[in-house]
């Protein structure tokens, strides 16, 4: 797998009432293409601000944003949103206005360089890939808690990014449509060849991830890293062979 | 004159005995005292059971009359155990247990936040903190077992294998719920510490 994003050293600040107060310190991460990278960390723990900056959307105080080979933060302001608007995309629980219809809100963003039809069509496509189709029509604050991320996963994947950048998104799903979702984000990935960049609140939602990070404090530390699997971690997986011939299968090989 | 049906009942509690444990793997096939042993492990490897348990735990599921020997050769790693007919019993009961059992709060760091005075503060802090970083190894473990098991059960649609991934997503979940706790209570304690040091001096100087 190909590095795709590369955050180097990447610090950040805001002043509020004339302090200064840092939301990142000294981060660095990587994201390569066909990965899922999570970030996880309380509220107001600087995820957002971080993907932010991981999507060019915000400049670092200090450090480089690369990406695909270019330097974010040395590109001007057209180039950095014409590359928001097609090879990264940014998704978040929010919503991209309440009374679009869910079609309309998908398409919008996409218009830059194609026609009103063909960014419909693109939409609904994407719609239907998730499995909310039927929701076209209907408008963003209409649509119930699951499909709204469904939803919100159709608006990252509309016009076939590189880089998909998740905000909150897919927190408080529980297990089960944790697992589903995780599914679904993966034969996405696979699809696309895209990478995923996603903050979540919560290990539990992390669960789906290749890599997760922690942030605490402004910076990052490694919490697991699914390539570095040791023997320790090798599961005793059920045999599906013997399974089909209806044999009682785990622990065969112990 | 049979035995009672209380008698072998199945115990109710939220923890899982090593020698339910033991009986379950046993049902799934025979096997020798080593191999239920690094079955064990690998199927349940945060319960810390020891081998010497199991070698103590079997015998006793042979004088419940749930397991029994299969003598194979004369050498005794060679000896091979299997369920009997009232273990595979013991243990559908046990699975079918549908009366909720209370869970139970008996950790040491409820205990000691309990009876902790304002010097004991940094020790709490410091103990919360090893556990944290423990917890986080295990779910970084649970992780990337849950994540091999989705990778290795995509196209396999039986059950065993759909049950494992649910078995070692909840793993995950569970240490990230660990976590979860003990980052909050560290956050709680260290604040604590930062807000309220002079109300302790106080409250020490006076005896409280």
């Amino acid at each position: 797998m190909g590095e795709l994003l590369s955050l180097r050293g990447v610090s950040k600040s805001f002043v509020r009432g004339g302090r200064s107060l840092p939301v990142l310190e000294d981060v660095s991460l990587e994201v390569a293409a066909g990965e899922i990278v999570a970030v996880e960390g309380s509220r107001y723990s600087g995820k957002t601000t971080l993907l932010r900056v991981a999507a060019g959307i915000v400049s670092p105080d200090r450090g480089e944003v690369w990406f695909g080979g270019h330097e974010l933060t040395g590109l001007s302001n057209v180039r950095r949103e014409r590359l928001l608007g097609s090879e990264i995309r940014w998704t978040d629980r929010e919503g991209p206005g309440t009374k679009l219809k869910v079609r309309d809100a998908i398409a919008l963003p996409l218009r830059l360089g194609r026609g009103r039809r063909k960014t419909k069509v693109i939409a609904e496509e994407a719609l239907a890939r998730v499995g909310v189709a039927d929701c076209a029509g209907q408008r963003w604050e209409d649509l119930s808690y699951y499909e709204g991320v469904l939803a919100g996963l159709a608006r990252g994947i509309g016009g076939r990014p590189r880089l998909l950048v998740i905000d909150d998104l897919l927190d408080a799903l529980g297990l089960r449509r944790t697992l589903d979702v995780g599914d679904l984000l993966r034969s996405l990935v696979g699809e696309l060849g895209c990478g995923v960049l996603m903050s979540v609140s919560d290990l539990g939602t992390a669960l789906l991830a290749d890599r997760v990070w922690s942030l605490r404090r402004g910076a990052l530390t490694l919490v697991s890293d699914q390539a570095a699997v040791t023997d320790a971690e090798i599961i005793d997986f059920p045999d599906p062979d013997a399974a089909r011939r209806g044999v009682g299968s785990r622990g065969v090989g112990s | 004159m049979p035995p009672s049906r209380t008698s072998d009942r199945p115990p109710r509690t939220s923890d899982l005995s090593m020698r339910m444990a033991v009986l379950g793997l046993l049902v799934e096939q025979p096997d020798t005292l080593g191999g239920i042993a690094i079955r064990l492990t690998r199927r349940f490897p945060y319960a810390r059971w020891s081998r010497s348990a199991v070698h103590n735990g079997v015998p006793r599921l042979v004088k419940q009359k749930h397991a029994r020997l299969v003598l194979e050769g004369g050498k005794s790693t060679q000896e091979r155990y299997e369920a009997t007919g009232r273990g595979v019993d013991y243990l559908r009961e046990w699975k079918r247990e549908s009366a909720a059992v209370p869970r139970t709060l008996r950790d040491s760091l409820q205990g000691k936040l309990a009876f902790s005075t304002p010097a004991d503060l940094p020790g709490l802090i410091e103990s919360a903190r090893a556990e944290l970083g423990d917890c986080e190894q295990k779910y970084a473990d649970a992780h990337k077992r849950s994540r091999q098991a989705a990778q290795l059960s995509r196209g396999v649609a039986d059950y065993d294998a759909m049950i494992l991934c649910a078995q070692l997503a909840d793993e995950a979940n569970v240490w990230s719920l660990h976590v979860r706790r003990l980052r909050d209570l560290l956050d709680v304690l260290e604040e604590i510490g930062t807000e309220c040091p002079d109300s302790f001096s106080d409250r020490e100087a006076a005896g409280g």
